[in-house]
């Protein structure tokens, strides 16, 4: 009994914790997303176009930028939705949460806390 | 009146005896040779500027009565300042003698010269190097102008009964000519008498005597020289004999012999009208050295037309050919260098017409060998015998429509072969047209020698044959054989021939040819045709290749392939009863062959030729290597469109027709089994391949296939794709197997893939057929084909994979696969599958699937699709039935390893009635969340969830799941190194708060904690979140995507 009272509380604690007000989310500027991005440490790239569509390649896997994959996008104050379009149907959406965006940075985090940053190339 | 008579008998008689007295006492008394010899001794000194000798001069009567004849023995003329080859001596005669008819010279002034006679002479003539003549006895005359005009015989008849010379030499030496002629005894006798313009009467005879004539370099020696001569004119007719008897002839010249005691006889008969110029020859007639020449007719002589007329007849005989051989001067005789002949010749003919200088007679010849032969190794290698035949010729200059030369049955023949002519010349002087016809019969060794050792040729057996031909020298000049005429049969026994290292050999074999042909199948071939059977003909080329055809009929007709301007027009056919060739790694035999081809030009294009060919067989085959093809029935009709102005092959000959294969069976290296096609039956033209019937078996796969293939032209002229659309109907169909064979078909070589050297083996080392198929690389979609395959296989094998009624489209278009909305049965689940497989290069290769399967059982999902297993390992802790809806796309490197990176899938999938099996997960699980039933195998009311995949990343989208009394909600993470990270938050259940677990880490080591929960207000109606709804469209956007592409079956 003491045991199930001791569960019970730790829920209740830790529901009222985690059911305390969230922060208010910040807004970026799509503008400084336009154009092509290296992740840092990789020869992975993305680049945005202004009519929110995109394209992501691995250099290190031997693809070539004619050779990259399509997404579209969308940023929405931090948050970044890709919409990666396979060539024979269907859609694979990745979200993420934005913490920086300047002209040379780019650095966001999807919800398992992964974070990925980015380096604006020419 | 007697006593008048005896008085006068008296009278006469006294007279007589009185002038026999006197001339008794004259001749006996004056005229004796002592008184008579010096007189003549003084005439000479008076009247011969030169010494003369002179024996005995002595003048008869009595002992040639009635004729006074004169004796003058040793008579000698001498020229002391002139000393010769004889001396001082010019004449010398051991006795000069001659009588006069006084009675006739008395009465009628005739001069009867009998008996002149010298005997026993010499004559000497000698001019020295200066000019010098030793018979230049006499001053020049004063008048050296005397005519002959006027000049009228003194007598009546000078009639010269005989005049004889016995045993005379003669020598004649001209040193300032270099010139020396001998006479040696000579004895002749004359015997003539002329009437002035009136009659002529000669008779000479010449006993043989020899003649020696010789300057610097010519020499001339005649020996038993004899002849006899008889001229009779009377008034414009004159009569003529000579004789000339054989004799012996030698003749040099310039060092050079030409003739050596040849054998020279020389007849002439003839009478001579001088009036009208007319000689009608009886005989003429001429031998030498065994070669006679006879002439009869008539010649006359046409002055005011300065033209000779004659009708002569003429015969030559030349009964023994050595003796002419021989007589071949030695300075020509190397020219017949071994030459042997033997047997005769004969020739007949007439000479008739007019002869001057712009006219000839016209000439008949019959020639007519008999018995001839011929020996010349040097020449030839075989002797020649029994030369037989007749030549009959008829020429006439004026007439060249009946000039001709006839052969009648000239033959000749060897020790074993035989060569028979026969035939016309005609027109042989504007444009000679031969008709010959030749019997011939070779026996082939012995014509060997007359090639070349270095050629290396060999040859027996024996051809026997008739050969004609008619042609006009002019067309065998411009070799028009367009105009020509020829014809022949060829007949070979047993023949054998080599050259080199090239052998051919028939038993029997028959060659008919005809130029032109007389009975062309159109219109092109009218230039010639010929006809072959042979029983058997083996071809070889040296140890490495031979070729035998038995019971060979051939037949072709042509147009002159020789015409470069126009395209050649050819009809062939060949049928043989079988037909074999082998070399070091090619064989092929067939059976029953019957081969057509004929060449034509185009009809709308003359300039380019057609060829239509038509091959039929039974059973063949054919092998090179390792590759072999075997059939019961070839079947091929084809035209062929030639086009020179293109460049590629199929462009350059455009072919048209129908295929026919049954039972074939090809068995290649490249292939781990034989490719049985029990029947390919199939129409072809330059742009649509029409395959009525394609039926194969490979391996353990077997399948027809239908349809046609279409742009072929437009695809090598590189202006379009090439397209095909078949109905591919299979019992079972090995798809490893026909993706080994089709892999790379197009594809250039990339030669900086060095993966590309990895063996697939390596890749599927399970695979049954992979064990003995190999890969140069990966496979590699055909490039520049559409190719639309209408499936309809009971059953496939992929890998392990079994699959039944497989039953859609398979596209192979310009370097991808796309097996389209595909259906099929596999144990477990219906399924449906789109899936595309390009190869833009060999080290990025895509591979896509759209894959559905309904009422799957999730164990034989993971079973059918084990890579999902990597991918969604959840799945594993499922049982039951569900609906499974995948899309995916990633691209692989040259060995097929994943490219993470390009990596994508989408899956849905819904259950009903589901199970958890995986007990020890669920346990913990159930234990931490006080589930009632803590079964192992507990019941999932439903589950539809969505997740994908990026790169190495599983995401799980919260998806509601009833279990017991309990409702929660799951999502999370799942990473392809297997770690996870998921949250199970409970929205409804006998809990007084929304409990939520965590679970993380990875198989091995695997972590549950309580945690907020993450998905509270998941599917809980009365709440409705921004997250919540956001999470809900993206599963939305997954699920209407990859279910968009299903067709659901009714």
């Amino acid at each position: 009994m003491k045991k199930t009272v001791f569960y019970v509380l730790t829920v209740v604690t830790a529901v009222l914790f985690f059911a305390s007000c969230s922060l208010e989310e910040p807004t970026f500027d799509e503008g400084l997303l336009l154009g092509k991005w290296q992740q840092k440490g990789t020869q992975l790239f993305y680049t945005y176009a202004a009519d929110y569509t995109g394209k992501t390649w691995d250099e290190a896997e031997d693809v070539t930028e004619a050779e990259a994959q399509r997404f579209t996008w969308s940023l929405d104050r931090a948050t970044l939705t890709q919409i990666h379009i396979m060539e024979i149907g269907g859609s694979v959406p990745k979200t993420y949460t934005v913490t920086e965006l300047n002209a040379s940075s780019l650095t966001y985090e999807d919800s398992f806390g992964k974070s990925f940053s980015f380096t604006k190339v020419n | 009146m007697k006593k008048f008579f005896k008085i006068f008998l008296i009278a006469f008689g006294s007279l007589l005896g009185l002038v026999l007295v006197v001339l008794a006492v004259v001749l006996w008394l004056v005229f004796t040779p002592e008184r008579l010899t010096p007189i003549v001794r003084s005439q000479l000194e008076q009247h011969v500027p030169c010494p003369t000798e002179i024996g005995r001069v002595e003048l008869t009567f009595f002992s040639s009565f009635p004729r006074f004849e004169l004796q003058v023995d040793r008579v000698a003329v001498l020229n002391a300042q002139m000393a010769g080859g004889c001396g001082d001596t010019l004449l010398r005669a051991n006795r000069l003698q001659a009588a006069v008819d006084v009675k006739a010279f008395l009465k009628q002034r005739e001069l009867r010269l009998t008996g002149i006679r010298l005997a026993d002479g010499k004559v000497c003539a000698f001019i020295d190097e200066e000019g010098k003549a030793n018979f230049d006895l006499f001053p020049p005359s004063d008048d050296e102008t005397e005519s002959d005009e006027g000049t009228d015989l003194p007598f009546g008849l000078i009639d010269v009964s005989t005049l004889e010379l016995a045993h005379v030499d003669v020598q004649y030496v001209d040193l300032s000519g270099g010139m020396q002629a001998v006479v040696d005894d000579f004895s002749a006798v004359v015997e003539a008498s002329l009437r002035p313009m009136d009659s002529l009467r000669l008779h000479f005879t010449a006993e043989p005597f020899a003649v020696l004539y010789a300057d610097s370099s010519l020499r001339a020696e005649v020996k038993g020289l004899a002849s006899d001569v008889r001229l009779q004119l009377q008034g414009k007719k004159l009569q003529a004999a000579l004789h000339v008897k054989p004799q012996a002839v030698s003749f040099d010249y310039a060092g050079d012999t030409y003739l050596t005691d040849a054998e020279l006889a020389f007849d002439l008969q003839t009478g001579v009208d001088l009036a009208g110029l007319t000689a009608d020859v009886e005989r003429l007639g001429l031998a030498f050295n065994g070669l006679t020449v006879d002439v009869q007719g008539k010649a006359s002589l046409d002055t005011l037309r300065s033209r000779v007329l004659t009708d002569l007849a003429y015969r030559l005989d030349l009964p023994q050919t050595e003796r002419m051989l021989a007589s071949i001067p030695a300075a020509f005789s190397h020219y017949v260098d071994g030459l042997e002949a033997a047997g005769g010749v004969s020739a007949w003919g007439e000479v008739k017409g007019v002869y001057c200088d712009s006219l000839l007679p016209a000439v008949s010849a019959h020639v007519q060998l008999a018995g001839m032969s011929v020996l010349w190794p040097d020449l030839l290698p075989f002797p020649l015998k029994s030369v037989d035949g007749q030549v009959d010729a008829y020429v006439d200059l004026q007439r060249d429509d009946t000039s001709f030369v006839q052969l009648k049955g000239l033959s000749v023949h060897t020790p074993q072969s035989l060569l028979a002519v026969s035939g016309r010349v005609d027109q042989l002087f504007s444009d000679p047209c031969a008709d010959l016809a030749a019997d011939v019969g070779l026996h082939l060794p012995e014509f060997l020698p007359l090639v070349p050792d270095t050629m290396n040729v060999s040859g027996v057996g024996k051809i026997q044959g008739r050969l004609a031909a008619r042609a006009t020298l002019s067309q065998v000049q411009r070799m028009d054989l367009n105009a020509m005429k020829a014809s022949g049969r060829l007949e070979l026994h047993n023949v054998s021939l080599g050259y080199d290292s090239l052998a051919a050999v028939t038993d029997y074999t028959v060659m008919d040819f005809k130029l032109p042909n007389p009975d062309a199948g159109t219109k092109h071939t009218g230039f010639a045709a010929a006809h072959i059977h042979s029983d058997l003909l083996e071809l070889s080329l040296g140890d490495g290749m031979k070729a035998g055809v038995r019971k060979l009929a051939l037949d072709l007709e042509t147009s002159d392939v020789r015409d470069t301007t126009r395209i050649p027009a050819l009809n062939l056919a060949l049928r043989s009863e079988h037909v074999q060739a082998v070399s070091d790694s090619m064989s092929l035999r067939v059976d029953a062959p019957v081969l057509a081809v004929s060449v034509a030009p185009q009809r709308r294009n003359e300039a380019q030729p057609r060829f239509s060919v038509k091959v039929q067989s039974g059973r063949l085959h054919a092998g090179m290597g390792g590759e072999q093809l075997d059939a019961d029935l070839l079947d091929v009709a084809a035209t062929v469109s030639y086009n020179k102005k293109q460049d590629e092959l199929l462009l350059r000959w455009m072919p048209r027709g129908a295929f026919l294969l049954q039972q074939g069976v090809l068995t290649s290296t490249t292939l781990p089994y034989p490719v049985e096609v029990p029947q390919l039956k199939m129409d072809f033209t330059p742009r649509t391949f029409e395959i009525e019937q394609a039926a194969v078996r490979m391996g353990a796969s077997d399948f027809n296939l239908e349809g046609r293939l279409t742009n072929i032209l437009p695809y090598f002229r590189g202006d379009s794709i090439l397209r095909g659309d078949f109905a591919f109907t299979s019992a079972h169909t090995d798809i490893d197997q026909l993706m080994s064979l089709t892999s790379g078909i197009g594809t250039e070589e990339e030669e900086d893939t060095p993966a590309s050297e990895v063996s697939m083996a390596n890749q599927s080392d399970d695979s049954e057929t992979a064990d003995t198929v190999s890969y140069t690389g990966p496979y590699m979609v055909p490039q520049g084909i559409d190719f639309l395959l209408h499936t309809d296989i009971d059953e496939a094998s992929f890998g392990e994979s079994l699959i039944k009624n497989v039953d859609g489209d398979v596209r192979v278009a310009n370097g991808a696969l796309v097996l389209d909305g595909l259906t099929f049965s596999a144990p477990g689940s219906d399924m449906q599958l789109t899936a595309v497989y390009k190869t833009p290069r060999k080290n990025h290769l895509y591979a896509a699937l759209d894959f559905h399967m309904l009422e799957v059982e999730i164990a034989d999902l993971l079973h059918i699709v084990p890579d999902l297993d990597s991918i969604m390992p959840m799945l594993r802790s499922f049982g039951g039935k569900g609906e499974f809806h995948v899309a995916a796309e990633t691209y692989l490197d040259s060995l097929y390893n994943l490219k993470l990176s390009t990596l994508r899938g989408a899956a849905s999938i819904r259950g009903e009635e589901l199970k958890l099996v995986d007990g020890e997960t669920f346990a913990e699980i159930a234990r931490m969340l006080r589930f009632k039933n803590r079964q192992k195998e507990n019941q999932v009311d439903s589950l539809s969830a969505e997740f994908t995949v990026f790169r190495n990343e599983v995401d799980v989208y919260p998806f509601l799941i009833a279990i017991d009394r309990y409702k929660a909600v799951v999502g999370g993470r799942h990473n392809l190194d297997m770690s996870f990270d998921y949250n199970i938050s409970l929205v409804e259940s006998p809990l007084p708060f929304r409990a939520s677990v965590d679970v993380k880490g990875n198989m091995d080591d695997m972590k549950f904690r309580l945690a907020k929960a993450k998905y509270p207000d998941f599917y809980r109606p009365a709440a409705r979140y921004e997250v919540r709804n956001m999470q809900q469209e993206l599963r939305d956007i997954i699920k209407q995507s990859i279910v968009a592409n299903m067709v659901r079956k009714e």
